[in-house]
């Protein structure tokens, strides 16, 4: 925005302001299978920051012809210009190993975690985390200090640092694996450490800085990172997109539904399906392990008995008595049964769910 | 030819002044530079002022990921740009400061001019290929040359390949891994203008809409935008300017580099690895492990470009 004023014949003030903002989201998103140590789970990611660049400035111009030919130009005048990059508290936290960040894997505070810190994405427009960088560049071990949920006090062999100037003497045990490239970890288990129940840290979370084994003060210039938080949330449900009900058990003469929500399904290729394009792979083992394969899987798909039943959008049903289902001979009795959902035409891995479901049969 | 970026569409058009496209990766900067290359650490890029105003141009503001960077420059609809001036020398530069020392970029946004409406619609579409593609081994080569290297190291017998794959059955693959990673790329881009001039007051708004896919499969940046510029005088000696943009970009990114992008294609991933399983895989105790369809990654994920871009979004 700008305005201009024009005072005299030759003399024009201009003041202007603006605003510039920029907000950058890196999202990632890793599919099952993407990790082979973990292939039946999705990683989420993401990395933000805004920027607000602001600028103002006010300036006096005065243009004084002298004769035809020559003409002088004066400029007086002053410019503000302010830059600020903020990153969201979450991009603190390297989530490299999936067990942490601003969507979780669900951290088990009972379980050990590691907490991974990249300082190079610290806002190092702060002098603290400055001084920070260079302690960490001078080869300085770093230590976490942390007071929430709970924080020891000095006498306890757990306390952030010792001795009667503990900001200058971290303890010990508190000191972070140097990952390389300025990624530092802290591998520990959160109940044993703060002594809380889980209940204390799902509501707390945990608060933690970074610092070398001297962080300054008294007098001497901080040597920390800002305040970081680690969100700690309850597990949360995952319901396959593919379920069956009765839930937990089935006798095999019990009617039997099988949902399959396809808004829910992760796979790109099975995603959208027609209402005519979902059908069920449907196989029993039996008690004296014979199989009862209703239709091999490339032939699932011109089976009407095996084509799921659209009931709603995005959403297929089929409800069956699995020893009618399946035809079990008299006398027999089925262990369990696995179930796949394909699409009608299935030519490769890419027709079908990644995760086979499988229901035990509990005996009459 | 479209371009995301409108430091692209001065590339030889200005005297004296290096455009380097980056890498053509969608969305991607050039590296431009008004005084030539002054400095080996420091950043020589010049200072870019629109319409009075010193613009963010941090490249590196999110980091480098994936070996690409986010390029805030292309936030900028290059048709909504009226006029760009390069200053070069000190004299012109002096009353930006330090910041000036790379040369300065002056960029002048539309305003309406001519009285009455006026319309503008403009559309262009291109594509987007390499000049050049490396040519690969392919598994027979690739096998040969192995077998020599195996043979002059001393070794006897069959050879043991990388990814644990059986010689037997490298015979039967054949990956090229740069055909798995490049492709044709389609650019299009929609621009609408509207605009108009008088004795008091003047507006342009402009709404843009473009689709810039690389040469990368799977690498594209669209970008929404729109621009509202207006002139009111206000009295005789008071005169008011708004300028106001707003650009919305969605930068779909695939590695470019080493791990899993067109550098492992070029290098660590062998023609003698295979995309999928061909077949449902067991193990020891009879368990299904990998199933037929499923994506191979015996030689990790980054060996493997095409699954590393199907499962990363």
């Amino acid at each position: 925005m700008q305005l201009e004023y024009k005072a005299l014949s030759n003399l024009i003030i201009r003041g202007s302001a603006s605003l510039d903002y920029q907000d950058f989201v890196d999202d990632q998103y890793q599919k099952p299978g993407f990790r082979t140590d973990q292939p039946n789970s999705g990683f989420a990611y993401r990395n933000q920051f805004y920027s607000r660049n602001w600028n103002g400035n006010l300036t006096a111009n005065y243009l004084y012809d002298l004769n035809e030919n020559n003409h002088f130009n004066f400029l007086l005048g002053t410019e503000f210009q302010d830059y600020h990059k903020t990153w969201t508290d979450q991009i603190d936290v390297n989530e490299a190993s999936g067990s942490l960040g601003d969507d979780p894997e669900q951290v088990d505070p009972g379980a050990p975690v590691t907490a991974y810190v990249d300082i190079n994405q610290l806002d190092a427009t702060l002098d603290h985390v400055q001084n920070l960088l260079g302690a960490a560049a001078a080869g300085e071990d770093l230590y976490i200090w942390t007071w929430k949920p709970f924080e020891h006090g000095p006498a306890s062999p757990k306390a952030n640092g010792l001795g009667a100037t503990a900001w200058k003497n971290s303890n010990p045990i508190l000191v972070m694996t140097d990952e390389g490239n300025g990624v530092y970890s802290y591998t520990f288990t959160m109940t044993d450490f703060y002594e809380v129940d889980a209940a204390t840290c799902y509501k707390e979370d945990m608060h933690f800085l970074v610092k070398p084994k001297d962080g300054g003060g008294y007098g001497d210039p901080d040597l920390k990172s800002e305040d970081l938080v680690l969100k700690v949330d309850p597990p949360a449900t995952n319901k396959d997109a593919f379920f069956p009900f009765p839930y937990i058990q089935v006798g095999q003469d019990d009617a039997l539904i099988l949902t399959y929500e396809n808004f829910r399904e992760e796979k790109e290729s099975m995603q959208n399906l027609d209402p005519s394009e979902c059908y069920v792979y449907a196989e029993a083992t039996l008690t004296d392990n014979s199989k009862v394969i209703i239709d091999n899987i490339f032939n699932v798909g011109s089976n009407p008995d095996l084509m799921m039943e659209y009931v709603d959008e995005g959403i297929f049903e089929k409800a069956f008595v699995p020893d009618q289902f399946f035809a079990v001979p008299a006398g027999k009795e089925i262990d369990f049964m696995k179930f796949i959902i394909i699409k009608k035409t299935y030519a490769s891995g890419a027709d079908r769910i990644n995760k086979d479901l499988d229901v035990d049969v509990v005996c009459p | 030819m479209p371009t995301p970026s409108f430091e692209n569409a001065i590339q030889g058009k200005a005297s004296g002044v290096q455009v380097i496209t980056g890498s053509g990766l969608a969305g991607s900067g050039s590296v431009v530079r008004i005084r030539g290359i002054a400095s080996v650490s420091a950043g020589g890029d010049p200072l870019y002022i629109v319409d009075g105003i010193p613009i963010t141009q941090d490249y590196f503001g999110a980091g480098n990921r994936g070996a690409m960077n986010m390029n805030p420059l292309s936030t900028i609809n290059p048709n909504d740009i009226e006029s760009v001036e390069i200053l070069k020398d000190a004299a012109a530069t002096g009353i930006y400061g330090s910041r000036g020392s790379n040369g300065v970029i002056l960029i002048t946004t539309k305003r309406g001019k001519k009285k009455g409406l006026s319309y503008s619609f403009n559309t262009q579409v291109g594509f987007a290929n390499p000049t050049a593609r490396p040519n690969m081994l392919n598994a027979t080569q690739y096998l040969q040359m192995y077998e020599e290297a195996w043979v002059n190291d001393g070794e006897v017998g069959t050879p043991v390949l990388p990814g644990e794959i059986a010689w037997d059955d490298a015979q039967n693959i054949s990956t090229d891994w740069v055909d798995q990673t490049i492709g044709t790329g389609v650019k299009q881009q929609y621009d609408f203008g509207v605009g108009k001039g008088g004795e008091k007051s003047n507006f342009y708004a402009g709404i843009s809409y473009s689709d810039n896919g690389s040469y990368l499969k799977g690498n594209s940046f669209q970008r929404l935008s729109g621009r509202f510029n207006g002139d009111l005088q206000i009295t005789n000696k008071l005169k008011g300017s708004l300028s106001s943009s707003v650009s919305r970009g969605v930068n779909n990114r695939v590695n470019a580099a080493w791990s899993g992008g067109l550098g492992s294609a070029m290098s660590t991933a062998l023609p003698i690895y295979p995309i999928y399983y061909d077949e449902d895989v067991y193990n020891d105790n009879g368990e299904l492990i990998h199933k037929k369809g499923d994506y191979w990654l015996e030689a990790r994920i980054g060996n493997n470009p095409t699954a590393m871009r199907e499962l990363q979004e």
